[in-house]
């Protein structure tokens, strides 16, 4: 006897929210600079390309491992990993990352979400080799000036396929109706961020604040990456602390480094001080009772 | 707030429309060591104490015929012979007092309820509902034994005089349902409360956040308790006979009336049952399984179901933390210290997708 919650259900139901976000991926990042430039087929293939060949590597991958891929996390993984990199990453470097995130995973069995590694790794060397822009070849090349509405549909910068905060906002109200989905993270983390964007906003400005929230990687990030369930806390006390600490953090963050990457660097290592804050918590509130 | 929820009932599972019995054992085994007046061979009259650590009545009459470690075995001689015939008076006064003493003597298997009625409770709240999924025992005694039902409430209405007398039926009941609003005339006293069929109502505290009660001054009896009650306070006698639902979903299920500590090996015999499945006791989503051949019925035996066994291969668990959302007491099962607080309404391993065993589950086994 049993309910109808099912670990492939839940990956499935991600996976299904991802692809109108990847489908949007082509059209901003391929269909667009295509049209434009007029120029080979690749450059509409590549966002499609590279998320859908990161998913088969990460099912291959997992299948010559455990055979049962039906309920591994890791081609969703791989997938997610792909979707937040920039359009202009060399593919043979994003593979390399990924090789060594899954051998990684392999061996640590912390509950951290090593496939953000690819994302900051690909970051830095686009900033050694002084090619770091999260822009496409049409919008390097052309002077465009976006609408907060514009922003709210997809048009910002960001990742291959983590531009749209429509479409997050819609596979948010989807997942919501998943049993498994951890939905109270998402609300928590945004909450959160616009709260402290907001007090900080007197030293930054209100337009940077409101372009850092329409970029979207927050949202996307908050509903897609950090509700995660390997990844993310279960208890009511410990997804608070969990989700104040990604919102918070990432505002203070995004005003030192950049939006592109301090949220995720902020949810690469939430899981790790969530749990140092609830076992001092828990340790404080032990001694306190005695 | 207590959270509940609709079970998946996907087994095909009817009832046979009369109760089976079984109450001619050959044996009876009690689990306890023998009371110094007995001895191998004495004669054992139906209902007196045989052993003690726990204290166990026999359930019929006859000769001790074997005396094992912390095993007594009882040949039943089918005569049903009492000590002296013993039988309360159908107009005896009873009085609260009575009442407790007589539940203290013969052994009430709840005592903690002994307790509660002697602090005057504002509320009586009488369990009708079957929340156990598959399990029919007090639908069943509802519509078959109602006079006795409906008089012992008179008896502890009278003598406990709660300011509420609430009787709770399953709102899917509807023949439970229209028989008990008949007689509505006769005992004003009792207030029906009808809930939806979900999973779990048996829990006190969470009827009575269910129905508004303060859980503090309401007792909670359940039929089977309250047949109990009858036995003593009427016949004199403890608790010797029991009513359980067996449920085989490839064919009929029924309602078992038996002796107390039958051998479930001889009712298995008697009705033929399937002797190549899985037999899994009282709540089927606790997948607590049993030796079918080496089973005593106790008064703890409530349900047995009798499936094929599956291959339920567990996943590794996915840190979801349904288990911990889906509990209605706020519990986490992968905590070793709240573990400790379960309450065991398995409701953890139902919901859980990677199929684990969890929460009482484990301590079960």
């Amino acid at each position: 006897m049993h309910s109808n919650n099912s670990i492939n259900k839940i990956i499935t139901n991600y996976t299904l929210c991802l692809i109108p976000l990847i489908l949007y991926g082509v059209y901003k990042n391929g269909i667009i600079p295509y049209l434009y430039y007029q120029s080979n087929l690749w450059i509409i293939l590549k966002p499609l390309i590279i998320p859908i060949g990161a998913y088969f590597f990460g099912y291959a991958f997992e299948y010559f491992q455990h055979h049962d891929v039906s309920n591994s996390f890791t081609p969703l993984l791989c997938l997610i990993s792909a979707m937040i990199i920039p359009i202009n990453t060399p593919i043979i470097i994003y593979l390399i990352c990924l090789i060594g995130t899954l051998l990684l995973n392999k061996f640590i069995h912390q509950p951290i979400n090593l496939f953000i590694l690819p994302k900051i790794i690909i970051a830095l060397y686009l900033v050694l080799f002084a090619t770091y822009t999260y822009q496409n070849s049409y919008e390097l090349s052309t002077n465009l000036y976006y609408s907060p509405l514009d922003l709210f549909f997809g048009r910002s910068f960001g990742g291959i396929s983590a531009t749209s905060t429509i479409l997050c906002l819609i596979s948010y109200i989807f997942l919501f109706n998943t049993a498994i989905y951890k939905k109270t993270i998402p609300p928590l983390i945004i909450g959160s961020f616009i709260l402290t964007s907001l007090i900080l906003s007197p030293f930054y400005g209100f337009t940077t604040i409101l372009h850092n929230f329409l970029n979207s990687t927050i949202i996307f990030s908050s509903i897609f990456l950090a509700t995660i369930p390997i990844y993310s806390p279960i208890t009511k006390q410990d997804t608070l602390i969990y989700s104040l600490f990604i919102g918070i953090t990432s505002a203070l963050l995004v005003s030192t480094l950049n939006v592109y990457e301090s949220v995720y660097i902020v949810i690469f290592i939430a899981p790790f001080i969530t749990k140092i804050i609830s076992k001092t918590l828990r340790r404080y509130r032990h001694s306190s009772l005695i | 707030m207590y959270q509940t929820c609709r079970l998946n009932k996907d087994l095909n599972v009817t009832y046979k429309s009369n109760i089976s019995t079984y109450l001619n054992p050959n044996y009876i085994y009690l689990n306890g060591s023998l009371i110094d007046d007995l001895t191998q061979g004495s004669s054992v009259y139906k209902d007196s104490i045989v052993t003690k650590d726990p204290v166990c009545f026999s359930s019929v009459s006859g000769s001790i015929y074997a005396v094992k470690e912390k095993q007594i075995i009882i040949k039943n001689d089918f005569m049903e012979n009492y000590e002296a015939p013993k039988r309360a008076s159908k107009y005896a006064k009873y009085t609260d007092q009575i009442i407790f003493k007589l539940l203290q003597t013969y052994h009430f298997s709840n005592p903690q309820i002994i307790e509660e009625l002697a602090k005057s409770p504002h509320t009586i709240l009488i369990n009708g509902i079957d929340d156990v999924p598959y399990v029919n025992t007090r639908t069943y005694l509802l519509n078959n034994l109602s006079e006795i039902i409906l008089e012992t409430c008179e008896i502890l209405n009278t003598t406990i005089k709660p300011e509420e007398f609430i009787l709770t039926l399953k709102n899917t009941d509807a023949e439970t349902i229209a028989f008990y609003n008949d007689h509505v005339g006769s005992f004003p006293f009792i207030q029906y409360r009808y809930l939806n069929d979900e999973y779990p109502l048996g829990y006190k505290e969470i009827l009575c956040n269910k129905l508004s009660l303060e859980e503090a001054n309401t007792v909670l009896i359940t039929i089977e308790e309250l047949l109990e009650i009858n036995e003593i306070i009427k016949r004199l006698r403890p608790l010797s006979e029991i009513y359980l639902s067996i449920i085989i979903p490839s064919g009929k299920s029924f309602i078992l009336k038996t002796k107390l500590y039958t051998n479930l090996n001889d009712i298995i015999t008697e009705f033929n049952l399937p002797k190549d499945q899985i037999y899994y006791l009282n709540n089927l989503l606790l997948k607590q399984t049993i030796d079918p051949f080496n089973y005593l019925i106790d008064n703890t035996t409530k349900a047995l179901y009798i499936l094929p066994p599956q291959e339920d291969k567990p996943l590794p668990c996915i840190n979801c933390g349904i288990c911990y959302t889906s509990c209605p007491f706020q519990i986490n099962p992968l905590d070793p210290e709240e573990i400790k607080k379960c309450r065991r309404c398995g409701l953890c391993t139902y919901n859980c997708p990677a199929h684990i065993s969890l929460g009482g589950d484990s301590r079960a086994q």
